[in-house]
């Protein structure tokens, strides 16, 4: 059975700093901003997981008991949308 | 008379009067701590009805006034130091140290930095420059230039009117007169730019008439807002943005709204105070 899990792109330069990220995105020529939480979720996001799974342990992991889930998806949705993530079949 | 990029050492000769006057307003010669220099002569001559420029025996460029001159050359010193670091990003920052440690005043042209630089050296802090400071994997390098104040400013800096009086300037046909202004002539004990690390960086917000505060910010607010006033090289600029994050990403970040002098100066003393 097929499942969605989302990778990082490449074509990536990730840069840590205190708190977040920095990314410069060589095909788009552009400069991307993660905080601590947004890291985090792009760190989940090794093609092990689907965008459900990283919801929930971003969840457990801060104890949000599903309170920030629909911000949660929205940080997916952000990354998947600006192409520092991608969504593939497994 | 001596400009600097990092690496070079311009020596500029004339033998035209009105020349040697308006070229001074390109005079630059501080310590610089730099692993080499090459050192170029350039001289400008009447030749007919115009003035060459030549650089180590070849016509570089031939112009018709002073102006011209001096605007040939101040583009010149520029790609001299833009050439000193090709691959890396330059931020538009001026840049002081007191006790070794080193802040850099990110702010974009008419938000303060001259002025509020030239109230520091006069409380002691070292001046290394007023405009831009290359990022390099190894630190941040302060483009060597005199402090360039603006004619409407005078006023406001009463203690140095006399030497602004006697200072270099330039004046373009529509604009007002910019001095340069050597900044051991401002009350610094002497002039030394290094590379290295950057303790601080300090965004100012100008607030014209009002008092001064400052507040930390974020390390990712910080690069954000760094990233606004910076100019990226053509190539490379991954890595160019790998060194402003490491750089600026690692030091302090503050925002000053900028008002009174005396206040914004008292907020970069306890700053000081707290680094150390």
């Amino acid at each position: 059975m097929e499942t969605e899990v989302l990778v990082r792109a490449v074509g990536l330069d990730v840069n840590e700093v205190p708190d977040g990220y920095v990314i410069y995105q060589t095909a788009a020529d552009r400069v991307h901003y993660l905080n601590k939480t947004a890291a985090i979720v792009f760190e989940l996001c090794d093609g092990a997981r689907g965008a459900d799974d990283i919801v929930t342990r971003v969840s457990q992991m801060f104890e949000l008991e599903g309170k920030a889930d629909t911000e949660i998806e929205a940080c997916i949705q952000s990354l998947l949308k600006e192409g520092l993530v991608l969504s593939l079949s497994k | 008379m001596i400009a600097r990029s990092w690496f070079h050492r311009v020596t500029l000769y004339t033998s035209d009067a009105e020349i040697f006057q308006a070229i001074r307003y390109l005079e630059c010669d501080p310590e610089v701590a730099a692993e080499r220099a090459e050192d170029l002569t350039i001289s400008v001559e009447p030749y007919r009805s115009y003035y060459r420029i030549v650089q180590n025996g070849e016509v570089m460029d031939e112009q018709i006034s002073a102006q011209g001159v001096t605007e040939s050359l101040h583009a010149k010193l520029m790609f001299l130091s833009l050439a000193d670091f090709p691959s890396a990003p330059i931020i538009h920052a001026a840049s002081v140290r007191r006790e070794g440690r080193r802040l850099l005043l990110v702010g974009p042209k008419g938000g303060g930095k001259t002025m509020l630089t030239l109230h520091l050296i006069r409380e002691g802090y070292d001046f290394e420059g007023d405009e831009n400071a290359f990022v390099t994997p190894d630190g941040v390098v302060p483009r060597p230039r005199g402090l360039r104040v603006k004619e409407s400013a005078v006023p406001l800096l009463p203690h140095l009117t006399k030497i602004l009086d006697a200072a270099p300037y330039y004046e373009s046909l529509s604009g007002p007169r910019i001095y340069n202004l050597d900044p051991r002539e401002a009350g610094a004990s002497c002039w030394r730019i290094e590379r290295g690390r950057v303790d601080a960086v300090v965004l100012l917000r100008p607030n014209h008439g009002g008092s001064s505060s400052m507040r930390p910010i974020s390390s990712l607010d910080l690069v954000r807002d760094v990233m606004q006033e910076c100019g990226l090289p053509e190539t490379g600029r991954a890595k160019a943005v790998g060194a402003i994050a490491k750089a600026i990403g690692n030091a302090k970040g503050f925002e000053l709204s900028l008002g009174e002098l005396r206040g914004a100066v008292a907020c970069l003393d306890r700053l000081c105070e707290e680094l150390a």
